[in-house]
């Protein structure tokens, strides 16, 4: 079973060998590749070179090939303020003083604002990876559009003029099924629908404003022939119900949500849930062990693997570190193996002695290679790799050793060398490499500056 | 094949030039593609004396700079009888670059395009030009610009336009007018300019509304109505029969204007309201059906 | 009374022209000032406040309230001086520099009026020195940030360094809030209070100012 058809078969609710992982690595994914966040969002050979390494290193089932929820907005005259670390914010709002149904002509077409690049890198994406990978395409979900056209004033508009909000996000809609079918045309195989306002209103203001639009939304996506996803940040707990009534195949929660008891409302409907990595406190600011732990923790809590998808909360942060991501991704890939490193980091590592080399005196330089475990771990294999044609390079001028987390020895060897992230290459004794894989250049060169 | 591009914004009086002008081609076998909503100053006697065929872009087209399927769509069917000259009355909304883009096409390589004129309502180009994002472009692309209207205009609004048109468009040559006369000799100031096209957002701003009004209204109803609602628009325009009179609603701005008129193919008693950016105009719509709950009714498309 | 009963409740159902008709009656009654705010306006406040906290109402619902208690509160305002009405505290608040988020910002900044505290809005994308400016121009008792962003969490810290430099930390208190925030983030920063919704950052605001 591919990657792909892994995501396929969790989306046709069929039991699956383990659960699948789709790292919404949108801005996030620049930080592979020196990229900020604008220039992901705004180059096309910047973005495609950037998810090619998110597909490389993550090794994701799925992957999401833009994160923007401007895209659309942005088309239809709101006005972006760029940041480099982070996707752009809408910063004024088209409809605010004008109290208008927009004219269905004004759908987005494909030569618009930054679809040209978008689609471009949706159709390089598809050919380079999506024969194994499930390649997600995320729309800007009807009622975030509206409060991006009209501003906070569409919360009043529910109650002074329910026509008009009814008008505008079937406006909204319209403009989902046209991006919609622009994705699914350049090749994307799940359509996201990504709501993150849905959390802030009542299940009764769902059903009143958002049922039908997105009942409507969800039928037209299966009717293309591929399948949906509604993704919603914040605590949309009481929502989960209404939104499983409108017929997507998956939904996707954050933190906010518990999404255990989550799933007992979408297993009800027989609809996938993903999630739910925690953005700030686990893959922001955690340690590569603590996401592995979410996610390991987060797997045994199920009885067995359908219709879940390992997934972060949201959009990454961009400056989540690598290691991090590597951390969950392995823990998804290999649930038991990384369950032992996870107990054995928790127990046992004290009582082992290790003896770290005298890295002063060492009589040749020493590569240590510290990975999650080459064998399985994509970046690992990649880090290991380098390490390996630096060493056919030097010979025996150099010393090089892997040492992997799998062992207990070696986790109680990196505390003690204080490694913080798997993989990096440690030069006798010092950190020169974390998570991101080095040239073969610039491994030559960090040997050569201690031969 | 030549064809002339009509540009201007809503209410320039396109329409009205749209008579004069076609007379200038005495002798030739002209070819008319105009909008829906400029259809009704172009009745079958003028056709018929013109030795002219009308084809119109229909299907709200009027609001959409982007139905440009259905203009290529008349055009080709204007091409494919080769008439001598085809005029074409862009919508008032329109961004004519892309009017050009079309004629582009190869399709149309037997189409020789001479330029454009663009209409401008003097007293009122300094507003919309502030409000209305197609108004400059019209202006670009035109190689004659027509101050209309100047019979409204106060001297200082005529200076003060020719001075924004050419601030716009340093190449264009700028002639003052009224009712959309026109002097044979500006046939020459009439040229292509290349308007560089950029992909244009659309303007979700621009509004459109119907309003179908009840055969019991009257006449003195129907004025008040509009009097209550043309502030908040650019352009109202349709027919009404009431009373049993058959009456010509042609509204620019917050100027009412109702006159008796034989023109028969507009569908009765519905109107047509266009505005812009900031204009309230859903709001004066709702104030006005209730003022009148069982005459008026908004239809929505 | 029932009509300040009246008035609180309409004022939960975010009937705005209600509200104001019948705070007009209410004054025209001779009702004081002070308790049509409290047992009027701010009573109905408090409802909203509490059931948002337990996730009872949503924004829509207190937005709609908020602006009918505004309503009613503009007719009370030429009156409350007479009356010697006094806010209850004074503070500023806006969302920090390179965030344009507001929803967050506005509820928590009608949730602080609905306590009866006088609310500068410095809107969005604020700088630390504004923050610290406004306190010391207008003497607000408290600075409240918000961040919606994890990019953009780190200029709070900023808005307390700047307050310590400009000498004005001992008199007043920061408040922080927003998605990402934390009371591990807040205590780290060296900020004073973070909670996790308006509701609760009002009632905060409410003891700081009577402890200041």
């Amino acid at each position: 079973m591919t990657p792909k058809e892994l995501i396929f078969a969790t989306l046709r609710h069929e039991a699956t060998p383990r659960a699948p992982w789709v790292p919404f690595a949108g801005v996030h994914s620049g930080i592979l590749t020196g990229a900020d966040a604008a220039q992901v969002l705004t180059d096309e050979d910047t973005l495609v070179k950037a998810l090619l390494e998110v597909n490389r290193l993550y090794k994701p089932d799925g992957q999401p090939v833009v994160f923007d929820l401007q895209l659309e907005a942005e088309i239809l005259g709101c006005d972006l303020v760029w940041s480099k670390d982070g996707p752009p914010s809408v910063s004024s709002h088209p409809l605010a003083d004008t109290m208008t149904v927009p004219c269905l002509c004004t759908l987005p077409t494909a030569d618009q604002g930054r679809l040209p690049l978008v689609l471009n890198a949706m159709r390089r994406m598809k050919k380079e990876v999506g024969e194994t990978t499930a390649l997600y395409g995320l729309i800007c979900g009807p009622f975030t559009l509206a409060s991006h056209l009209r501003g906070n004033d569409l919360f009043m508009d529910m109650y002074d003029d329910e026509d008009y909000v009814a008008q505008l996000l079937h406006y909204c809609t319209e403009c989902g099924k046209r991006m919609a079918d622009l994705f699914i045309e350049a090749g994307m195989d799940v359509i996201a629908v990504v709501d993150p306002l849905v959390s802030q209103i009542s299940s009764s203001h769902f059903e009143d404003f958002l049922s039908e639009p997105y009942t409507d939304l969800f039928s037209h996506i299966r009717e293309k022939g591929v399948f949906s996803s509604f993704f919603v940040c914040g605590d949309a707990t009481r929502n989960i119900e209404v939104m499983c009534q409108t017929g997507p195949d998956s939904i996707s929660v954050d933190e906010n949500v518990d999404i255990i008891a989550a799933k007992a409302v979408t297993d009800k409907y027989n609809v996938a849930i993903g999630g739910n990595i925690p953005l700030t406190s686990i893959m922001l600011h955690g340690t590569q062990q603590d996401n592995m732990k979410y996610v390991v923790d987060l797997l045994a809590k199920l009885p067995e693997y359908r219709n879940f998808i390992v997934a972060p909360g949201c959009d990454m942060p961009y400056a989540v570190p690598v290691e991090n991501a590597i951390g969950a991704a392995q823990a998804v890939l290999e649930t038991e193996s990384v369950r032992k490193m996870v107990e054995n980091y928790v127990s046992a590592t004290f009582d082992i002695d290790v003896q770290l080399p005298d890295y002063e005196h060492l009589e040749k330089p020493l590569v240590e290679v510290c990975t999650l475990d080459s064998t399985s771990c994509a970046a690992c294999t990649y880090m290991m790799g380098a390490a390996c044609v630096a060493k056919e390079q030097f010979g025996d001028a150099i010393d090089m050793v892997e040492y992997k987390f799998t062992e207990k020895e070696n986790i109680a060897r990196f505390q003690k060398m204080g490694v913080k992230s798997l993989p990096s290459i440690y030069i006798n004794g010092q950190l020169k490499f974390a998570s991101i894989i080095p040239s073969k250049e610039e491994l030559e060169q960090a040997i050569r500056d201690v031969l | 094949m030549e064809l002339y591009l009509i540009t201007g914004f809503l209410g320039a009086g396109k329409t009205t030039f749209l008579r004069e002008f076609s007379r200038q081609f005495p002798g030739k076998r002209l070819w008319l593609i105009i909008n829906e909503f400029g259809k009704a100053g172009v009745d079958g006697a003028l056709l018929q004396q013109l030795d002219a065929v009308l084809s119109e872009i229909t299907n709200g087209s009027i609001f959409c700079a982007c139905r440009l399927d259905k203009f290529e769509e008349e055009l080709a069917r204007a091409a494919a009888q080769k008439p001598d000259v085809i005029l074409v009355e862009a919508s008032g909304l329109a961004d004519p670059t892309s009017v050009q883009t079309v004629l582009g096409q190869p399709a149309f390589s037997a189409i020789h395009y001479r330029g454009s004129v663009c209409l401008v309502d003097t007293p009122r180009l300094e507003k919309v030009l502030h409000t209305a994002r197609v108004c400059p472009r019209q202006l670009m692309v035109s190689s004659l610009v027509l101050l209309n209207k100047t019979d409204l205009a106060t001297p200082e609004q005529l200076r003060q336009a020719e001075s924004e048109v050419l601030a716009r468009n340093p190449a264009a040559v700028v002639h003052p007018t009224r009712f959309g006369a026109f002097q044979p000799a500006w046939l020459e100031d009439i040229r292509p300019l290349g308007g560089e096209e950029e992909v244009a957002r659309p303007d979700i701003r621009l509004q459109k509304q119907l309003l179908e009004l009840d055969p019991a209204m009257t006449v003195e109803q129907l004025s008040h109505l509009l009097r209550m609602i043309a502030e908040d628009t650019w352009r109202i325009k349709g027919v009404a029969v009431l009373e049993g009179r058959r009456l010509l609603v042609d509204c620019v701005g917050p100027t009412v204007k109702v006159s008796d008129t034989d023109v028969q193919n507009q569908r009765e008693n519905r109107l047509v309201l266009l505005a812009g950016p900031g204009m309230p105009l859903r709001k004066a719509v709702k104030q006005a059906i209730a003022w009148y709950p069982t005459l008026v009714k908004e239809v929505l498309e | 009374m029932s009509i300040l009963t009246d008035i609180s409740e309409n004022l939960q159902k975010g009937k705005a022209k209600i509200v104001k008709g019948l705070v007009q009656e209410a004054i025209d009654q001779g009702i004081p000032v002070q308790q049509i705010l409290d047992e009027g306006l701010l009573a109905g406040m408090n409802v909203i406040g509490e059931k948002f906290k337990n996730n009872e109402v949503f924004v829509p619902e207190v937005l709609v309230a908020a602006r009918a208690m505004n309503m009613g509160a503009a007719l009370l305002k030429p009156l409350m001086a007479d009356a010697g009405v006094e806010a209850v505290g004074k503070v500023c608040i806006g969302t920090v520099k390179g965030d344009l988020h507001d929803i967050g910002k506005n509820l928590v900044k009608m949730m602080m009026e609905g306590k009866g505290l006088e609310v500068v809005d410095l809107g969005t994308d604020v700088a630390p020195e504004t923050y610290v400016q406004t306190a010391i121009d207008q003497g607000c008792q408290i600075i409240c940030c918000s961040a919606l962003l994890t990019t953009t969490m780190g200029v709070m810290e900023e808005v307390v360094k700047q307050a310590e430099s400009a000498g004005i930390r001992d008199k007043v208190k920061i408040m922080i809030g927003g998605a990402p925030v934390t009371q591990t983030f807040c205590e780290q920063i060296g900020a004073d209070c973070y909670t996790p919704d308006a509701a609760t950052a009002a009632d905060a605001a409410v003891s700081l100012c009577k402890t200041a």
